[in-house]
C-alpha cells in the first residue's frame, strides 16, 4: 500500500525496456557504475587534497600562510602543552555533544509527529525548524545575547541554545532526505497490534532510522564544533570554544594552529569511531 | 507528580535568582579587554596588568575581543556586563558616548598636563596612538621606494597590485592626500573628490584587507606590492621583515581609548585601573613592547631609543602624520559605510 | 487512531522560544524595514549573493552525484565500504571551516609561486587552479565547502530506494543506464531537492569564504551584515537581514512542498 506509487512507476519504466542495449563504447566505459566510480575517485582526490595539505602545513608551516619551512613539531608542542587549548577542546566537545543530542531529539520528534498531522501543520512545523537557515547567523547571535541574555545569564546555556538552533535545520534536512527508509507497513502493523507510542518509536521506528540518525548526529556534532559566530557574540569570558580560540589567534598571526587542531581533531574522531566499532562488535558477539 | 514538578520549578527559580544576584562591591578581580591575542595582549599583561596587581592586589583577568562594536552594544543593552574595562577605537568611543553605553570615569590620571590635548575625556582615557602607514615590498620597484600616498596612486612608476583597508575611514583621507590636498585642509572631507580618486586605484587593489595580520601576510608572500598597514603589526614582526619597509609620511593616526561599559559592577576600581594604566612609565613600557605611540608625552622620553623610530608620537614622526578627525567621522560614518559598500560592488 | 495530539507542540514551542522569539524581537527592535534595504545593500550585491549561492549549489550537487552513486553502488556489495567512503568525504567537515579556507589560501598561494608577486600565474598551474582573490576562486572554494553535505543527502536519497525495486528491474531486463535514468534519478529527486535547498540556504548567508578567499571584492550579504554590526549600525544590519529573510521565503515554500507533498505522492503516506 505504501509503495504502490513507486512500484507503478517502476513497472511503467521497465515496460519500455525492450530495447536492445547496443554497446558501441568499450564495455567498461559503458557501465555507469564504473564511470561513477572513476568520477567519484577524481572528486574524492580533489576534495581531500586541501584537507591532506593541512597535515603538511601543520608540520612545516610558519607564521605566514603559504610559506613553508622545514619540518617541525613546534606547533604541536605549543598547542598540546597549553592548558587553554585542552580546556577549549573539552568545552567544545561538551557543547557539541549536548547541542547535537538536544537538536536530534527535537528534530526526530517533529519529523515523527508531523507525519500524523495535516499538511498545514507540517508546513508550519517545517518553517519553525528551518528558520535558522533563513536568517543571518550574526543577527541571531546578537539577538541571543540581547534578549535571551536577560533570561538566561549563563554563557554556556546561551551557547548551547544557539548551537541547538543552528544544528536543527541541517539535521532536519538530512533526516528528511533519508526518512523513507522506514517501512510504513511496519508502523501500521505495530499500531494495529496496539503498540503504545513510546514502544513504537523506540522499537519500530528508530531502529530503521539508524543510518540517517547517525549521519544527522555526526553532522550536528561537527557543525557545533566548528561554529564561530554565535560563540563570538555570546562568549564574554576567557573560557572559549575551539573555533573562537582559533579566531582570536588570528590576530596574533596566521600560524598553523588551525591545521594542528584539524589533525588532532581528526585523530580524535578516528579514535572515537574505532571505540564505537569495537563496542558494536562486542554487542553483536 | 504535580507536586514534584512544582517543587522543581520553585527550586530552580530560587537557584536562578541566587546566581543572578550581584556579588558584593569589593572586587577581587577586574576583567580588562584588549584587542586580539598574541603580542598585543602579552604587552598589556606585562606592562599594565601584572604591575597593577602588584600595586593594588586586585587581580586582572585578561580577555580579548575583535573590536566588534555591535557586540559590545548588545552586551550593554542586555544588562549582563561581565567586562570592566574595554579598549575601543576612537570611532567606537564617540559612538558609544552618543549611544550612552559607557560609564563616566570616577578618577582622572594624575599627570593630566603631560597628555596631548583631547586625549582625556569624561568617559575614557586614550591609551595609544596607532597609525595606518604605507608599507611596501622593498624589492618590488627597481631602486625607487614609495614615499607618499601620491606614490601609492602612481601606477606607472610603481606598478603592481595593492591592498587597502576595507573601510572608508582612512582611505578617503589617503585619496585626498594623493590628490594633492594638504594635511591641514583635509577636514571636512571632500567626499566626491575622494571617491573619484579612489576610482582610479580601484582596479589595482587586489585585496581589501579586514584583519590586521593580512597586510604582513600579503607583503611577505608577494601577493601585493604595496599596502596600507597598522604599524603595530609591522612592529610586532619587525625581526622577520627584511624585505618589507614602511614610511610615516601621510600616516593616519587614531587613538585607542580605555572605557568602562555601562553596567559594569566595578566602576571605581576600573577608573583606578585606567588612571594607573595611563601613567608615563606604564605607557613607556607598553610602547617598547608593541610600538604604538603613548599619548603621554613624558612617556615618549622614557622609551628606548632603538624603538623610537617605530613610534608615531616622536619628534621626527609626529609632524609627518595627521590625526583622523573623530568628530567628522562620528557624523558621517554610517552613510559613508553604506556608500562604501555600494561603491565596492560596482 | 488516537495519538497524543499535544505532542507535536512541545518541540515546536521549544524551537520557537529558542530561535524565533529572540530573532523577531531583535529585528523588530531595530526596525530594519526592507524599504531602506536598497540603501544599505545595493541591488547588485543582492543579485550577486544569490548568483554565487546558485552556482555553488548546482556545482556541488553535480560534483557530489558521482560520489553518491559510487557510495550507493558500493553499499550493495558491502556496507563497510560505503561507511569508509562516507567517512572520507566527511573528513573535510571534521577539519573545520577555518582550516579548510586556510588550506585553500595556502595552496593557491603556493601555486602562484615566485610569479605570485606580479599577480600572474605561470604554466600548467594557471590552467588548473584559479588565482587567489578572484571570483573563480571564491566559487571553487564555496563549492568545495558544500560537497560533503550534498554527498550525504544524495546518498540518503539513493539508499532509501527499496532493494526490491532494483532487483525486480534488473530481473525484467533493465540495463544499467536505464536503471539509472528511470528509477534512481526520479526516485531520488526529493532528496536531491532537499540537498539543493539546504546548500542554497547555507550559501546565501555565508561569509567566511568570500572574506578570506575573495579579498573583500566579492562580498556576500553575510559580509555586509558583519560590516554594519561591526560599526554598530544595527538598523542597517537588521534591514539587510530582513531583506535576506524575505528573499528566501519563496524557496522555503518549495522546501515545504518537497518535504510534505512530494513525499505523499512518492510513497502515499
Amino acid at each position: 500500500m505504501a509503495h504502490r506509487a513507486t512500484e507503478a512507476q517502476a513497472d511503467r519504466g521497465i515496460g519500455r525496456l525492450r530495447r536492445v542495449q547496443v554497446a558501441r563504447l568499450p564495455a567498461l566505459l559503458s557501465d555507469p557504475w564504473v564511470l561513477s566510480v572513476l568520477m567519484g575517485a577524481v572528486v574524492l582526490v580533489a576534495l581531500l587534497t586541501p584537507t591532506a595539505y593541512l597535515v603538511v602545513w601543520s608540520v612545516t608551516g610558519t607564521d605566514i600562510v603559504g610559506i613553508l619551512d622545514g619540518g617541525t613539531l613546534h606547533w604541536y608542542a605549543t598547542v598540546l602543552s597549553s592548558i587553554d587549548w585542552w580546556n577549549a577542546v573539552l568545552y567544545s566537545l561538551l557543547i557539541a555533544g549536548c547541542a547535537s543530542a538536544l537538536s536530534l531529539i527535537i528534530v526526530t520528534s517533529v519529523i515523527y509527529q508531523s507525519r500524523q498531522q495535516g499538511p498545514l501543520v507540517q508546513t508550519l512545523g517545517t518553517l519553525a525548524v528551518v528558520g535558522p537557515l533563513l536568517v543571518p547567523l550574526l543577527a541571531y547571535g546578537l539577538a541571543l545575547r540581547l534578549t535571551a541574555g536577560r533570561v538566561v545569564p549563563w554563557e554556556w546555556a546561551l551557547l548551547l541554545l544557539g548551537h541547538t538552533a543552528i544544528i536543527m535545520p541541517v539535521q532536519y534536512f538530512v533526516m528528511e532526505a533519508g526518512s523513507e527508509l522506514v517501512h510504513q507497513h511496519a508502523l501500521e502493523n505495530a499500531r494495529m497490534l496496539g503498540g503504545r507510542f513510546w514502544e513504537i518509536v523506540f522499537r519500530v521506528w528508530l531502529p530503521q532510522m539508524t543510518w540517517p540518525l547517525s549521519c544527522a548526529a555526526a553532522i550536528g556534532l561537527l557543525i557545533s564544533f566548528d561554529e564561530i559566530v554565535i560563540a563570538t557574540c555570546v562568549i564574554d569570558s576567557s573560557t572559549v570554544t575551539v573555533p573562537k580560540k582559533l579566531f582570536d589567534n588570528i590576530y596574533a598571526g596566521s600560524n598553523p594552529a588551525p591545521a594542528v587542531i584539524a589533525v588532532l581533531v581528526t585523530a580524535l574522531s578516528l579514535g572515537i569511531l574505532s571505540v564505537l566499532l569495537l563496542i558494536r562488535r562486542r554487542v553483536h558477539d | 507528580m504535580r507536586r514534584i514538578v512544582m517543587m522543581l520549578c520553585v527550586s530552580s527559580v530560587v537557584a536562578i535568582a541566587g546566581c543572578a544576584a550581584k556579588p558584593p562591591s569589593q572586587p577581587e578581580s577586574l576583567t580588562v579587554v584588549s584587542y586580539g591575542g598574541g603580542a598585543y595582549q602579552e604587552s598589556h599583561i606585562e606592562a599594565l596588568f601584572q604591575p597593577y596587581t602588584q600595586a593594588t592586589g586586585t587581580k586582572v583577568n585578561s580577555v580579548v575581543w575583535d573590536a566588534n562594536y555591535g557586540r559590545l552594544k548588545a552586551m550593554v543593552e542586555s544588562g549582563d556586563v561581565p567586562w570592566d574595562v574595554v579598549e575601543v577605537t576612537s570611532a567606537q568611543y564617540q559612538r558609544g558616548i552618543d549611544e550612552g553605553i559607557y560609564e563616566r570615569l570616577l578618577e582622572r590620571p594624575a599627570d593630566a598636563s603631560d597628555f596631548r590635548p583631547g586625549t582625556i575625556g569624561e568617559y575614557g582615557v586614550a591609551n595609544v596612538y596607532w597609525g595606518t602607514v604605507l608599507a611596501f615590498r622593498k624589492d618590488a620597484f627597481r631602486g625607487v621606494t614609495p614615499e607618499t600616498w601620491r606614490d601609492f596612486w602612481d601606477v606607472t612608476r610603481f606598478p603592481g597590485p595593492r591592498a587597502l583597508y576595507d573601510d572608508p575611514r582612512g582611505n578617503l583621507e589617503f585619496a585626498l592626500l594623493a590628490d594633492g590636498v594638504p594635511k591641514t585642509e583635509l577636514y571636512p572631507l571632500d567626499v566626491e573628490r575622494a571617491f573619484r580618486k579612489l576610482e582610479e586605484i580601484k582596479p589595482h587593489v587586489r585585496v581589501w584587507w579586514s584583519d590586521g595580520t593580512q597586510p604582513v601576510q600579503l607583503l611577505k608572500t608577494g601577493a601585493v606590492a604595496m599596502s596600507s598597514a597598522w604599524n603595530g603589526r609591522l612592529f610586532a614582526v619587525r625581526s622577520e621583515l627584511e624585505d618589507v619597509g614602511y614610511v610615516w609620511d601621510g600616516a593616519a593616526l587614531e587613538l585607542d581609548w580605555w572605557v568602562i561599559p555601562k553596567g559594569s559592577g566595578h566602576v571605581e576600581a576600573s577608573s583606578r585601573f585606567i588612571a594607573f594604566a595611563s601613567s608615563a612609565d606604564r605607557l613607556a613600557r607598553q610602547a617598547e613592547l608593541i610600538g604604538y605611540g603613548p599619548v603621554n608625552r613624558r612617556a615618549v622620553r622614557l622609551i628606548d631609543s632603538h624603538v623610537l623610530v617605530h613610534i608615531p608620537t616622536t619628534q621626527t614622526n609626529w609632524p609627518r602624520t595627521f590625526v583622523v578627525d573623530a568628530s567628522w567621522w562620528r557624523d558621517h560614518e554610517d552613510e559613508m559605510k553604506a556608500r562604501w559598500i555600494a561603491w565596492k560592488a560596482q | 487512531m488516537q495519538w497524543h495530539r499535544g505532542m507535536p507542540l512541545a518541540p515546536l514551542l521549544a524551537v520557537v522560544a529558542v530561535f524565533w522569539l529572540p530573532v523577531a524581537a531583535w529585528l523588530i527592535k531595530y526596525g530594519g524595514w526592507p524599504s531602506s534595504l536598497m540603501h544599505y545593500a545595493p541591488a547588485r550585491v543582492f543579485v550577486n549573493n544569490f548568483v554565487f549561492a546558485s552556482l555553488a549549489t548546482c556545482a556541488s550537487m553535480v560534483i557530489a552525484f558521482p560520489l553518491a552513486l559510487s557510495g550507493w553502488h558500493l553499499s550493495r556489495r558491502s556496507r563497510t565500504a560505503t561507511a569508509v567512503l562516507t567517512g572520507l568525504v566527511a573528513w573535510p567537515l571534521v577539519v573545520g571551516l577555518l582550516a579548510r579556507n586556510y588550506s585553500w589560501i595556502a595552496l593557491l598561494q603556493l601555486a602562484e609561486g615566485p610569479a605570485g608577486y606580479a599577480g600572474v600565474q605561470t604554466g600548467l598551474i594557471a590552467l588548473v587552479m584559479p588565482g587567489l582573490y578572484t571570483k573563480t576562486a571564491v566559487l571553487v572554494v564555496l563549492t568545495y565547502v558544500f560537497v560533503p553535505i550534498a554527498y550525504i543527502c544524495l546518498l540518503q536519497g539513493l539508499m532509501w530506494i527499496p532493494a526490491v525495486q532494483i532487483e525486480s528491474a534488473t530481473l525484467l531486463g533493465a540495463g544499467k543506464w536505464q536503471l539509472l535514468r528511470r528509477i534512481l534519478l526520479p526516485l531520488s529527486t526529493r532528496s536531491a531537492g532537499l540537498a539543493a535547498l539546504l546548500i542554497f540556504f547555507s550559501a546565501a548567508g555565508y561569509f567566511v569564504t568570500p572574506a578570506m578567499i575573495g579579498g573583500g571584492k566579492y562580498d556576500m550579504l553575510g559580509n555586509i551584515v558583519l560590516s554594519y554590526v561591526g560599526l554598530g549600525d544595527f538598523r542597517a544590519a537588521s534591514a539587510v537581514s530582513v531583506g535576506l529573510l524575505i528573499a528566501l521565503v519563496p524557496l522555503y515554500f518549495v522546501a515545504a512542498w518537497l518535504i510534505v507533498l512530494l513525499r505523499r505522492r512518492l510513497i502515499g503516506g
